[in-house]
Formats: C-alpha cells, structure tokens, sequence
C-alpha cells in the first residue's frame, strides 16, 4: 500500500516537472518559431508586431497572420494526434493503435479527394466538414465491422478492422486521384503541412479542440480505470459503454480537427503517448495533458526543422515525421513482443 | 438680309460641326478598334479518295508504308494537330479535352486508354493508320504496327512549322501545312505587336498557380510559358526563372507564403487548374494578399488546363485567354 502511493507521488512529482518543461520547452519554441522563418526576424521586430502591430507593415503581418497562426496549428495539431492516440491505445488496450493506422485519416483524405475531384470551388468549411464526415464514416465502420460476428469487440479485431478499411479507403482515394488527375495536389496534401493555416482555418478548430480536450479530461479518471480490462471495469462501477463511446467520439473529433488543419499526418499519436506513458505512468489523467503538451511541442519542433530544410520554400512537416515515426514504430513493435501493455 | 446670313451662319456652323464631329468619331472608331487575334482557317481534306501507296521517313528514321489518303485512322497522340487539316479520324485520344473544338472531331470516338494506350482497343476500329507519341517505345510500335502501319508525330517540339509540316508531309498536305503555320505565325506577331503597343514588352511576368499550395508552374509542360516567354518574349525576373528550371527539385514546390513577394514581377497572371478564377484559398493567403498587383487588383487570371497540349486548333483559346489577362496584368484598359 505504502509503495502503491509512493509510486503515485513520484508520478505526480514527475508529471509536475515534465509538465513544467514540456510548457517551457513550448514557449521557448513559439519565441524562436516566431523569429525563425523565410527570413531571419530580430526578436525586437517580433515583439513590435505582436505588440505595436501596423497592418501596413508586411513584418508585422508575417508574424502576427503568417507565423504564429502556424505555431497555433502546430500546437492544436500536435495535442490533438497525441491526445486521440492516447484514448485509442487505453481503449483498445494496443500501443499501437494511432489515427492513421486505425483507418481514420484514410476516411478524412477520402472526404478531402471527393470534395478536391467533385466540388473543386468548395470553401474551407465544407472541405473541413465532408473530411470530418469521412471520418465519422470510417470510425463507425470500424466498430461495425469489429461488431460483427461471434464475440464482443476485441481491441486485435478493431485494429485489424480499421487497417483493412485503411487500405480500402486509401486504394479508393488512389482510384479518384488518378482519374481526377489530382496527383500533385493530392501529394502536397497528404505529405501534410501547416504552412497555409490562416487564422479562419483556427477559429473554425478550435471549439472541437477545446470540446474535445475538455471532454477528454473529464473522462480521463475513467480511462484508467477502463485500461484495468472490461470486467474489473464494470466490477468498479464504470459505464464502460459511455465511456467507450465518448472515447470514440473525442478520437473522431480530435483526428478530423489535424487532419483538416494538416493532413493526414501519421505516427504521432504513436510515438507521443508511449513516450508520455514512460514518463508518468498509466493514469490518463496525468497522461493526456503531458500528451496534449508534448505532442505540441513535437509538431512544432518538427516544423521548425521543416522550415529551415530549404528557407522560402515549404519542406512538408508530414515527411519529416514519417521519417521519425517508422523508425519508432519497429522499435515499439519489437519491445512490444513478450512485454503487457500498461506501461 | 439678316436672317439670310443667319441662315448663312447656321449652315456654317452644321458644316464645321459635321466635320469636327466626323473626325472624332472616325479617330474614336480607330483608338475604339480592339485588337482581334487572326481565325483559324477551317481547311478542307482535299486528298483524293483512292488508294495511294506511299513509304515515309519518319522522325525517328524508319522507313513506314501507307496508303497516304485512308480516312481510316486512329490518333493516338497529336490529334490537335492532325484536324486542323480537315483530316477525319476514327478515334483519338481520350485525354484530350475537345470543348469547343467537337466539329473537327465530327464522327470521332475518344479512347478509353490512351496511358497506356490498349492494342486491343485501337485494333477494334480497323485502322489503315495509327499516329502516336514520339516517345512511344519501339516495342511498342512494332507492337502496334500489326494491326496498322504506325508514324509518331513531334511530341516535346513546340514549332509549328516543324509540327505541322510534318503532318503535312505524311498526307501530302503541305499547303494546307503552309496556311496553319501562317496561321500560328500571325497570331505570334499580333500579340507581339498588341504587347509593344500597350508598352508591356519589357515588363517582368510571373505565372502563380494552385497546387494544394501557392506555385509557379514549371517551365516544362505548360505551352503558356512557352507562347509568354519564348514566343512573345517576356521577361521574368532571375528568381521566377531559377525556379521554373529547377527540375530536380519537387514540381510545384510551395512557396513560403513570407516569401511570394520576391516572386512578383511586373505583371502577375494566376493559372488556375479547370477555373478562370483565384482559388480564395490563394485570395485568403497573407502573402498574397502583400503582392503589389493584388493590391492595385491588376491580377489576370487564366485556366491553364489548355495549355497541358499544344496543338494548332488550341492556339486560338490559349492566345484569347493570355491576351485578355495581360489587359488585366497590364492595368491596360482593353478600349
């Protein structure tokens, strides 16, 4: 008993002290990616736009509706996977269970083809709302198809369930691409990047990031406690069924919101939460936020690499991360084999 | 004797009125006078209709025979080309887009695989001859050349008088060859000519584009470039160019939106993909919105979907488009 609460305070020591260096780590790159850019900007030229702006001053306005509108995707971004990744792994109870491979993107990309090859002159609002759509779409298919059959849900069959319709939805995407000639547009979108985020693209996310974070806190006591397996769960009072199914829909929103803002930008909702859990255990309520924080930090320390591959031109952040994210998920598969998941 | 003078003097004034009033209207008729770009001549196919066993030379210097009248024939690359002679087809090629232009396809059917092209298919129209891409395999010829005789036409040339002479050679239509390249040519100077007298020949163009990010079009590919910069002789500042030749690097690679400034030359079109309008993902970027032409609202705007091919009957869309963006881009009133 008496080590059970020394573990849980020297979690929570740490989780104070990674919290406060994921925090301090974010704010030290908002300065630098507010100075960093195409063009190198002194920080006094930075603080005079955030502070004195002058809308007729293009340095102004490449900080105040260029950069930080960015940093802001970044942040969402980065918080969001890694949030989502982490409800999907407690859920299905598999480390490796991330949007992307789920089959989630792959339903968001399906709604950005349709809406690129149908309705080419479609605004920002229905491309955002037809891929949130897809989403939706993909994420109920995933459960039906798991559904089905003899047996309850398993956290193998929704895995295999979503990697399968990932593989449909993303052989369908090819099919339009190809016959809509959408090759190059497709390539830039998938290859993900927040380069273009306006300060519309943010208000439109932001009350689903905030609802969805919110919500995900307010259940996080609930994930932990579902994380112990469906049966001591229910032995505990938990309504597995709600919080299975506010897990889902936070998952959903959380997804569709990064990957309207950036595309489908794979593998970190895989790498964050592992990470997270190494550092503070498996309580989700300790868990999400250091989630939430280091996933923004992750993206937008990304990004910042991004932009300085070739200044002027935009590097996509995607590839980048892809380039990060296989190599850590054969080492998570490898570590996986022999080992419980739990942390 | 006073009202005859006054008489004398209200027919005076008529007349002088009538001569000043003639004279402005004949000068405003001729400053009114906007600038037509020349027709395309609509030529007939005048070869006779018998049997005419003829061995041609191709480009790639095979030696191909053929009956050079046969109306039987299948275009698998080039067909923009090969109808502006009057030259009937059984089938073209599907990718090509013939709005507007359907009556020189009269009776003609697209094909459903163009790339890769299927055998199976071309052979289902019994043709006598089969035109295709100078890039086409010599497999792939011989390949098709037992179904029919098999001639490839200029693929990456964009002289017209190497084109279409070429055609004109092959059926025996040089005339007809002679009065499109004169045709092309006239087109060329006239929008030479319009773009010195509207004091635009100097200026710096640059061509911005959509791609899931803000663009430049890359120099190979796009006939647009080729009709701004090479034929009409545009200029385009040092950067723009540099990066319309970077082929090693990522076709339409994103440019910074901190960074569209450096781009901007004097005159600036937008080449929108199936639209002649900006895309408001451009018109909301922020670095878009600080070029100079954006400002002053002097952007033209083209659908660069028609200058993915060249072909003769295209010239007339492809000229009329960038002729009346460059009114725009210029800030010249089209009056």
């Amino acid at each position: 008993m008496g080590n059970k609460q020394e573990k849980r305070l020297s979690n929570t020591l740490r989780f104070v002290l990674f919290l406060a260096a994921g925090l301090l780590a974010l704010a030290l790159l908002a300065g630098l990616t507010l100075i960093f850019g195409a063009t190198r900007l002194s920080p006094r030229e930075v603080l005079a736009a955030l502070f004195r702006f002058d809308a007729a001053n293009f340095t102004h306005l490449t900080v105040r509706d260029i950069r930080l509108p960015r940093f802001l995707a970044d942040v969402i971004v980065g918080a969001s996977l890694s949030i989502a990744g982490a409800i999907m792994q407690g859920t299905t109870k598999n480390p490796m269970a991330d949007s992307g491979i789920m089959g989630i993107s792959a339903g968001s990309t399906l709604g950005v083809v349709i809406v690129l090859a149908f309705f080419p002159e479609a605004g920002r609002f229905l491309k955002m709302g037809i891929s949130a759509l897809g989403a939706g779409c993909v994420t109920l298919l995933i459960y039906a198809i798991a559904f089905v059959g003899k047996g309850r849900i398993t956290s193998d069959r929704m895995v295999l369930s979503g990697m399968a319709i990932s593989t449909l939805l993303s052989s369908l995407t090819t099919a339009i691409i190809l016959k809509n000639g959408l090759m190059n547009q497709m390539i830039r979108y998938t290859s993900g990047s927040s380069a273009n985020t306006i300060w519309k693209d943010l208000s439109i996310a932001l009350p689903f990031f905030i609802g969805g974070v919110l919500t995900a806190i307010v259940i996080s006591r609930s994930l932990t406690v579902m994380n112990l397996g469906e049966d001591v769960s229910k032995g505990l009072g938990a309504n597995t069924v709600l919080i299975r199914t506010l897990s889902t829909v936070i998952v959903l929103v959380l997804s569709a919101v990064a990957v309207i803002i950036i595309g489908p930008v794979g593998y970190i909702g895989l790498m964050i939460p592992y990470i997270s859990r190494y550092m503070v255990g498996t309580d989700y309520r300790l868990v999400l936020p250091i989630c939430g924080v280091y996933g923004a930090v992750f993206v937008s320390l990304v990004d910042l690499a991004a932009k300085t591959v070739h200044p002027g031109r935009e590097f996509p952040i995607g590839l980048l991360i892809t380039m990060i994210g296989v190599p850590f998920f054969i080492y998570v598969s490898r570590r996986q084999e022999g080992e419980q998941f739990g942390g | 004797m006073k009202t005859r003078s006054l008489s004398l003097l209200l027919a005076l004034m008529l007349c002088v009125q009538a001569l000043f009033s003639g004279g402005l209207c004949a000068f405003a008729e001729e400053a009114e006078e906007p600038f037509t770009l020349p027709e395309l001549p609509l030529l007939k196919d005048t070869r006779p209709s018998e049997y005419k066993e003829t061995t041609f030379v191709t480009l790639n210097g095979d030696e191909v025979t053929y009956n050079r009248n046969t109306r039987k024939i299948v275009c698998v690359f080039g067909s923009q080309d090969v109808v502006a002679f009057g030259i009937p087809l059984l089938a073209y090629e599907g990718s090509t887009d013939i709005e507007g232009y359907e009556d020189f396809y009269d009776g003609a059917t697209a094909l459903m695989n163009t790339t890769p092209y299927s055998p199976e298919e071309i052979l289902s129209y019994e043709p006598e001859l089969i035109l295709v891409n100078q890039r086409m395999s010599a497999s792939n010829i011989a390949a098709l050349s037992k179904i029919a005789p098999v001639i490839p036409l200029y693929t990456d040339s964009t002289d017209f008088a190497t084109r279409l002479r070429y055609i004109g050679d092959i059926f025996g239509l040089q005339e007809s060859a002679e009065t499109l390249i004169a045709y092309a040519d006239a087109l060329r100077d006239g929008m030479t000519e319009q773009l010195k007298n509207l004091g635009l020949a100097d200026k710096t163009l640059t061509i911005y584009t959509y791609m899931g990010a803000i663009s430049i079009p890359p120099e190979r590919g796009w006939f647009m470039n080729t009709i701004l910069y090479d034929y009409v002789g545009l200029k385009r500042l040092p950067i723009v160019e540099e990066f319309m030749q970077d082929e090693g690097g990522v076709a339409y690679e994103a440019i910074s939106a901190e960074k569209l400034r450096d781009y901007e030359g004097d005159m600036v079109i937008y080449a929108g993909f199936g639209e002649s309008k900006i895309s408001t993902y451009v018109s909301e970027n922020i670095g878009w919105q600080a070029l100079n032409a954006v400002r002053e609202n002097r952007v033209g705007v083209i659908d660069i979907t028609p200058y993915a091919q060249k072909g003769v009957i295209l010239l007339e869309k492809q000229y009329g488009q960038i002729h009346d963006a460059l009114l725009v881009a210029g800030q010249v009133d089209a009056a």
